[in-house]
Parts: structure tokens; C-alpha cells; sequence
């Protein structure tokens, strides 16, 4: 190392300030952008404030808490006037929904947004799908670190999630940078002024190789001289501590399995999971009168969706409040 | 240390073959030895035959055993419907097992010309075999230069600790911006469905495969050698401006300069060179490069990659000295440098290839379906983003004439230019990370 010694005493240490200088430059520019990268990241940014007004909010509280299945298929001021209207008492709806979550991120962020700052709802609403709740659903870290961790919770996060070394590393980092955190919302709105098409080609991409890989494996099992294993059966260690969250902070929670176009299968051991937490399912997956034509994308409802799941809630939630009193 | 570091290294990817590297260390360095003592001439060859032997041996059961009898195998089922069960060992690849025996191989070799002086001490020899920074990828050294290197004391010299920055930075910009995002387009089209996709596309995804391995291997040789000169060891470049190559002897003096120099020095000479006539000259061409083609991996397509540049270097050989010679106009030269690169370009389909079969089918489509779709626009625009900078860079380096220009110019502009390359490396890493290419080889 001492050869290197001479010429960094030249002027490479005027590069390297400079440079550093610059990386500082640019992670307050991310930190400025951040709420402004996405509708997803204007809504993370908001969780302090809508939180914030949920303190001071009457009673009864609900919390809708998900992912895009109920950001674009609750209609929170409709729930709000029905469950009103239905318990003659003011109640107000939060909305929690940022995009792409799922059961891990959902745990994380009630720690670092509602528990941190002791403010609970009185209910809180769920909604999901088969993937959403199973502990080996896809890990985010970078936002999960950035957005949904405190500085209280990281280490838990990072130690429990993952054991890979450079996963871990990639979380503290991203829980320090918004840079890091915010990576790939940074890029793709850069590029997008330089590349239009990019969004749209990028899914196609994406689209292609995972078929290829999925081809890959495929053709690996067919080839195997071991008989095809049978997938194990799915776990629920983050659900059941995400109940026992709200239970110790006496949030009753309802689970509710979204409508979809076609029915689809709750895992038994799930049931299981939320019954023995002592939470509520309220199973929306067939809701009278809801048609395909409801949906906007096949997967998300639509306006007349929207309202016919709201109303169906509202009904659920009104007798269940009304049982509680 | 640094042989220490050397092997934990290599072991953190699978220490099993710790023993394999060791081995071909201890053989090698016994060999030298004994070529050294041996009294005639003819017990040194036996010797050297052993050191050959031994590395080829190594080489021949981890890289290419299962691919012979599968190809064997495959033979004999299509010629005479003949199906077999000849025994393939599903062998793991050890890392830049490629790399360390041709290192190994041409410390032996030189020992025997009397071109280098045998290690006196194992360790140092080891460390020379296994140095980490060029262990798994290269560039392949020669003992008479990287082995005084690791015996003598390290110098303080002036400039290490700028020119190993740069180099680095360049390597990172290189493997990280450049290598890896172009990995994302290329592999999108080779592995879109064929009616999605058209001839333009498919061209779109060689360029980009072009620009992918070029700069993930120069990445990783660039890291390298910055990491090597901190430390103050000079690695040789092993690339120089390659696409700015107007013919084949030109390219291999410009792409992956360690390997082509090795060919040349262990193989192409031995074989007889250019000393015979015109025909031999062509046949030691083709088997030099269709033996460079298997170097690369263990499948038919790289051998059908080596035979495209063997017939290249034969079909340039008669002009190769007219085009060294000349000096056209700018415009004659960028016709001829944007024609090898087409050139080249058809060679690395070969390369990237998954099948035989998806060779015809894109040079097909890229001859008879000229409707550029969505996908063209996209993968033209992501080719200018990532590495148009680095190609108007390297035409600057170019214009310089020196690979380490940019450690020459004012601190200023220095700063501008890192600043530049760590902004892309932050924000633009790949939306998928891609491994080394070479470490496969």
C-alpha cells in the first residue's frame, strides 16, 4: 500500500473531496425528491401525516392496511359515511396502502408508524390475496429498509429476513441512502426522458426472462433423475406476529380474502394462523353481484367494484362493531 | 498475506478446490525444478511433457470431459440411432480454472526455452499462481513478468495510487453501467418468443451483447489491474480499444491481449507460424483460433465462434499488411472499423448463442426481416445511454493514444469525470445483476 501513498499526496485527494462532495450533493437531491418520485413514495411519505390525523380522529378508527388490492379497491369515504351511518357513531377510515407490499412489509411498518408513536386504531382491515400473507413472499429490501424500518427495527430486519451477506448489506445501506433506497425509482425516472419506451419494454424484458428462467427449471426437474419434490407447505410466522401486534395493542384486525375473478383457495393453515391469533376473517373472495366486469385489470377492481366491496364491508364491519358495543 | 488472502479468496467459493490449484502449484513449481537440474535436454522435454500433461490433464477432466462424452453420446445416437449411457460426471467448473493452468502452463514452457528462471521459494510461486486480483479472470500472466513483480520488494512509486483509482472506476463504470444493463437487452432478445421480435431487434441484441462483454471482461481486468497497482503490482492491459480494430490480427491485438499473446507465443509458433507456405500458415490460423474457441468453453458454439475467427484471420490475411500500412482518409477508416465491427459482431452471436439452432434463426431473421418494432427504438436508445459515453471516451483515449490519459489531465477534470461514472454507478445499476462472463471459463 505504500506505493500508493506519493501520488495520493499529489492531487487525487482533490478528486476524491470533490467526488465525495458530490455524492453528498446528490443524496440530499434524492432525499428532496423522494416524496415525488411515484404516487407510491408521495403515499409513504404521507404515513406520518395521515397517521398523524388518525390520533386525533373520533372513535371508531379503522385502518384499511394492504397493498393496491385496497388502495384501488377501497373507497375510503364511503366506508367512512356507511359505518357512520350504520353505527351512529363519526367513524374515520386511514388508508395504508402502499403498492407491492406484503406481510413482512406490513409487520415492519406498524412498528415503525403506529407502534413507535403508540397511535392504534381501533380496527384495522387487511386485504389479500393467497401470496400476500406466506412467509416466503418476495423480499423488497431496499424499500422495506428504506421506508418501512426504524433505526429501532433494522437490525431485527436484517437479521431475521435474510442470511444472505450481501442482501443485509444491501438493506443497511439502503436504510442510510435514499440514493441506495430509492435506486430504482431514481432511475427509472431519469431514464424515462432519454428512453420513453422504457417502462413498457423493461415489463416485456422482465416478462420474457422469467418465462425463460421458468422454462429452465422446468426442463431441470424433467431431467432429474430424483422424483419431482412437492413444494413445502407454506408458513405463517409473520402473520401470526403481526397479530399479536394488534392484539397487544388491542386493535381487533379482519382479515379479508379480496375478491378476484375467479374464487380462489385459502390455505387452511392460514385460517389457522389468524383464528388462532384471535383475529377475523371476513371472506370478500365472492361478493353477490360482483362480476369479472368489475375488475379494472383482472386483478384490481374497478369503480363498480370498488363500491360493491366497500358497501359488502361496511355491512361486515358495522354488525361487527355494533357486536362489540 | 497476500497469498493468504490469495486463497481465502478462492476458497470462499468452494474450498474443495483449494487442492486443485494447489496441486497444479505444487507440480509446477517440482517441475521447474527438475527441468532446471536436468542434465540433457531431452529429460527437461519429459519433464515439460509431465507440467503439460498434468495442466491439460486438470483441464481436460473439469472443463471438457462431460461436454466429449455428451457430444460423444449425442454422435452416435444421431448417426446410428445408437443410445448409450456413457458415464458424465456432472462436473462442477472450478473458477478461472482456464486461466491459472495457462498461467501455470507458460511458467513451465518458459522455464524449459530458458526464457524465465524457475521460483526458489514455493510461496512466492503460489502467490504468482493464485494472486486473487487475476486469479479467477486474468489477465494471464507470464512468469517474467508478474514473478520478479511478487519477489522483489514492492516500489513506492509516483502515480499508483491515481492511475489504480482510475482504473478502477473505469472497470466499475465499465462492468456495473455499461456491461450489465447492455446484459439486460441482450438477454431479453435472445430469450424473447420468435414471433415477438424482429431481424433489427435481434441485431440490436448482438450490438448489446457486443458492448456487454466487452465491458464486463474489461471491467473485471480493469479492477484488477487498479486493485494490483494500489498494491503496486502492474498487471498487463488486456485490452486495447478493441472496436476501434480495422481487421482481425488488429482485433486480437486489441481484445483480450494476454490470451491472443498466449495462442501466439505457445501455440501458433510451435505449430510452425507463418514459416511454410500459405496453406500451412492458414491451417495453424484455424487451429490456433478453433483451440482459442474451446479455451472459452465447453460447447459448440464456441468452437464454431473459434473456427469464424480462424476463417476471418485467413480471409484478412492477404490484405493484413496493406491495412496496417495504410492510412486512409478518416472516412475510409471509420468504414472499415464500423465493417469489422459488423464483423465481429456476427462472431459473437456465435458466442452468445444458446444453440446452433438459434444461430440460423437469428442470422434468418436478420437478413429477410427488416421491421424494427417498439423494442428497436428502446435497445438503439439504451445502447447510446450506456455506452455511447464510453465509446466517445475510448475515441478520446484513442485520439490521446494512451490508456491512462485521464490521469494525465488536470484534477478538475477528473474529479468531473469520476463524479460522472459514480453518479451512473449509484442510480443505473442493472434492474438484474449478471456474473462475470469469464468466470465460466
Amino acid at each position: 500500500m505504500n506505493s500508493s501513498i506519493s501520488s495520493f499526496r499529489g492531487s487525487e485527494w482533490k478528486v476524491l473531496v470533490a467526488v465525495a462532495l458530490a455524492v453528498v450533493a446528490l443524496e440530499i437531491a434524492s432525499r428532496m425528491m423522494a416524496p415525488s418520485l411515484d404516487s407510491d413514495r408521495t403515499h409513504i411519505h404521507a404515513f406520518p401525516e395521515l397517521i398523524g390525523e388518525m390520533k386525533n380522529a373520533d372513535h371508531p378508527r379503522v385502518l384499511a392496511y394492504g397493498n393496491s388490492l385496497l388502495k384501488f379497491g377501497l373507497d375510503e369515504d364511503l366506508l367512512a359515511e356507511e359505518l357512520t351511518e350504520a353505527t351512529a357513531a363519526l367513524c374515520h377510515v386511514t388508508k395504508i396502502t402502499p403498492v407491492g407490499t406484503a406481510v413482512r412489509d406490513w409487520n415492519y411498518l406498524y412498528e415503525t408508524y403506529f407502534t413507535r408513536t403508540d397511535t392504534h386504531p381501533e380496527v384495522v382491515v387487511i386485504g389479500f390475496v393467497a401470496h400476500h400473507l406466506p412467509d416466503d413472499g418476495e423480499l423488497k429490501m431496499r424499500r422495506l429498509a428504506r421506508h418501512f424500518c426504524s433505526s429501532a427495527n433494522l437490525w431485527n430486519c436484517l437479521r431475521e429476513e435474510t442470511a444472505d451477506f450481501d442482501t443485509r448489506v444491501v438493506g443497511a445501506l439502503s436504510h442510510l441512502s435514499a440514493i441506495y433506497g430509492d435506486q430504482y425509482e431514481l432511475q427509472w425516472g431519469s431514464v424515462h426522458w432519454f428512453v420513453p419506451e422504457y417502462t413498457q419494454e423493461v415489463r416485456k424484458i422482465n416478462r420474457w426472462l422469467d418465462d425463460q428462467d421458468a422454462r429452465a427449471v422446468r426442463t431441470k426437474a424433467k431431467t432429474a433423475k430424483s422424483p419431482p419434490q412437492e413444494a413445502p407447505p407454506k408458513t405463517y410466522r409473520q402473520l401470526a406476529h403481526l397479530i399479536a401486534q394488534f392484539k397487544e395493542h388491542g386493535v381487533r384486525a379482519y382479515f379479508v380474502p379480496m375478491p378476484q375473478p375467479e374464487i380462489w383457495k385459502l390455505d387452511p393453515a392460514m385460517v389457522e394462523t389468524v383464528n388462532q391469533g384471535g383475529a377475523t376473517m371476513v371472506d370478500a373472495r365472492a361478493i353477490a353481484g360482483m362480476t369479472k366486469e368489475d375488475f379494472s385489470d383482472g386483478y384490481h377492481l374497478g369503480k363498480s367494484g370498488t363500491k360493491k366491496f366497500t358497501r359488502f364491508l361496511a355491512k361486515v364491519l358495522a354488525a361487527e362493531l355494533g357486536d362489540q358495543e | 498475506m497476500l497469498l493468504v488472502a490469495s486463497y481465502l479468496f478462492y476458497g470462499a467459493w468452494d474450498a474443495r478446490f483449494l487442492l486443485l490449484i494447489a496441486l497444479s502449484t505444487v507440480v509446477d513449481f517440482l517441475v521447474a525444478q527438475r527441468i532446471t537440474a536436468a542434465s540433457e535436454k531431452k529429460i527437461a522435454k519429459r519433464w515439460c511433457t509431465l507440467s503439460i500433461a498434468v495442466n491439460l490433464g486438470l483441464l481436460g477432466v473439469f472443463k471438457y470431459y462431460d461436454f466429449f462424452v455428451e457430444s460423444f453420446a449425442g454422435l452416435l445416437s444421431s448417426l446410428f440411432g445408437y443410445e448409450t449411457n456413457l458415464l458424465s460426471l456432472g462436473i462442477v467448473l472450478p473458477v478461472g480454472i482456464s486461466f491459472y493452468t495457462f498461467q501455470t502452463l507458460s511458467y513451465t514452457i518458459d522455464v524449459y526455452r530458458g526464457h524465465t528462471k524457475p521460483a526458489r521459494d514455493l510461496l512466492d510461486f503460489a502467490l504468482y499462481v493464485s494472486y486473487f486480483p487475476q486469479l479467477v479472470a486474468g489477465p494471464i500472466e507470464r512468469s517474467h513478468r508478474l514473478l520478479p513483480q511478487i519477489v522483489e520488494p514492492r516500489k513506492n512509486r509516483e502515480g499508483d495510487f491515481a492511475a489504480g483509482l482510475y482504473l478502477v472506476i473505469a472497470g466499475l463504470f465499465a462492468k456495473v453501467v455499461v456491461a450489465d444493463n447492455m446484459a439486460f437487452v441482450c438477454n431479453g432478445i435472445f430469450a424473447a418468443p420468435a414471433d415477438q421480435i424482429g431481424g433489427i431487434d435481434r441485431l440490436v441484441g448482438i450490438y448489446a451483447f457486443a458492448f456487454q462483454i466487452y465491458g464486463d471482461f474489461y471491467g473485471y481486468s480493469s479492477i484488477a489491474r487498479g486493485i494490483s497497482r494500489w498494491m503496486g503490482i502492474d498487471l498487463m492491459a488486456n485490452f486495447h480499444m478493441p472496436y476501434f480494430a480495422r481487421s482481425p490480427s488488429d482485433f486480437w491485438n486489441r481484445w483480450h491481449i494476454s490470451l491472443s499473446s498466449w495462442l501466439r507465443d505457445y501455440l501458433y509458433i510451435p505449430l510452425g507460424g507463418n514459416r511454410g507456405s500459405k496453406l500451412f500458415t492458414y491451417r495453424n490460423l484455424m487451429l490456433t483460433m478453433l483451440l482459442g474457441g474451446l479455451w472459452h468453453g465447453a460447447g459448440w458454439t464456441f468452437v464454431l465462434w473459434g473456427l469464424y475467427q480462424g476463417l476471418l484471420l485467413c480471409a484478412y490475411r492477404p490484405f493484413e499488411s496493406r491495412i496496417r500500412l495504410s492510412k486512409p482518409s478518416i472516412i475510409r477508416r471509420l468504414i472499415g472499423t464500423f465493417v469489422f465491427f459488423n464483423l465481429v459482431c456476427l462472431g459473437w452471436l456465435f458466442f452468445r448463442a444458446e444453440s446452433i439452432a438459434q444461430v440460423g434463426i437469428f442470422l434468418r431473421e436478420i437478413f429477410t426481416n427488416f421491421h424494427p418494432t417498439v423494442l428497436t427504438a428502446y435497445g438503439l436508445k439504451m445502447l447510446l445511454f450506456f455506452a455511447g459515453p464510453f465509446l466517445l471516451f475510448e475515441i478520446w483515449l484513442s485520439r490521446r493514444n494512451e490508456l491512462l490519459a485521464l490521469t494525465k489531465v488536470r484534477w478538475g477534470w477528473r474529479a468531473a469525470a469520476y463524479t460522472y461514472a459514480v453518479y451512473m454507478l449509484l442510480i443505473y445499476q442493472p434492474l438484474r445483476s449478471s456474473e462475470f462472463i469469464y468466470f465460466q471459463f
